[in-house]
């Protein structure tokens, strides 16, 4: 799967990582989910260049694969891409840290949680329907009360 | 409070118009990767707070103390859930929303990235 860097080892077992590993079955839904968002960036941020930034050809492999129910497949000429790169570059130096790219996960999640509400049943309480990519099977879950629901 | 304003410019920048450029896709019957997984079960973690009480998208004071012991205890040992209610509060109305929660992940996402590479 690796290219030029192949050789290159995922980062590191981090202390952080380590002491929640400890603690497995302790480790939180949200620890997990922010374990994952890392992994991730790492499987690509070391493939080419600086191991722990994505180019945009990194990018571009990051969000075909991993992203690829979220975002639709990018057009040959790669303008899409391209934008993302260049709004999320806040430095400008042609890279996404993993500062820079947490914004494109603060994004998605936002998006998704609108579409949750997009397509929540109509009716009271709080529901969601299905999120981005779920199709019409979703997670969905609802919540009776009085009042709102979108 | 300039910790304030840096918070602002952060929720502004998530809030920016990019997100209309983007066409957003969602075909049916597939599977979600790992990564899609993540970002759907953040929304889940924020609901299981944010519905125990009143407004369905207000997680307050006190949920957030819960919210924090539960989800990311290691992040407590420098900032108390006071200390983090006031920061995440951007809007002042004694809640976090949806919006003001990711402010946490951020954070918390980009600390814990920070400590792997500590070693």
């Amino acid at each position: 799967m690796l290219d030029t860097h192949g050789a290159v080892k995922p980062l590191c077992v981090s202390s952080w990582q380590a002491e929640c590993r400890k603690m497995a079955e302790e480790q939180s839904q949200l620890e997990r989910d922010i374990e994952t968002i890392i992994n991730i960036f790492h499987q690509y941020s070391t493939r080419l260049g600086d191991p722990d930034k994505l180019n945009q050809r990194e990018l571009k492999q990051l969000v075909e694969k991993e992203l690829r129910n979220f975002l639709k497949k990018p057009k040959k000429n790669d303008n899409a891409i391209k934008k993302i790169m260049e709004d999320l570059d806040t430095n400008g130096d042609k890279e996404l840290s993993f500062e820079e790219f947490t914004m494109l996960v603060a994004r998605l999640t936002v998006a998704s949680h609108e579409e949750m509400h997009k397509n929540a049943p109509e009716g009271e309480g709080h529901s969601h329907g299905p999120g981005f990519g779920e199709g019409g099977h979703g997670h969905g879950h609802s919540h009776g009360g009085h009042g709102h629901s979108h | 409070m300039r910790g304030e304003r840096k918070l602002r410019e952060v929720w502004s920048s998530i809030q920016s118009s990019w997100r209309k450029s983007v066409r957003w896709g969602r075909p049916l019957g597939t599977m979600l990767t790992d990564l899609e997984t993540a970002i759907n079960s953040i929304i889940d973690v924020y609901h299981k707070y944010s519905l125990a009480k009143g407004n369905y998208h207000a997680v307050y004071r006190d949920d957030l103390k819960k919210m924090l012991e539960t989800e990311c205890p290691r992040y407590m040992k420098k900032k108390d859930a006071d200390t983090w209610f006031k920061e995440l509060d951007v809007n002042s109305d004694d809640a976090i929303n949806f919006e003001e929660f990711l402010i946490l992940v951020i954070k918390v996402g980009v600390a814990a990235h920070h400590d792997i590479h500590q070693e």
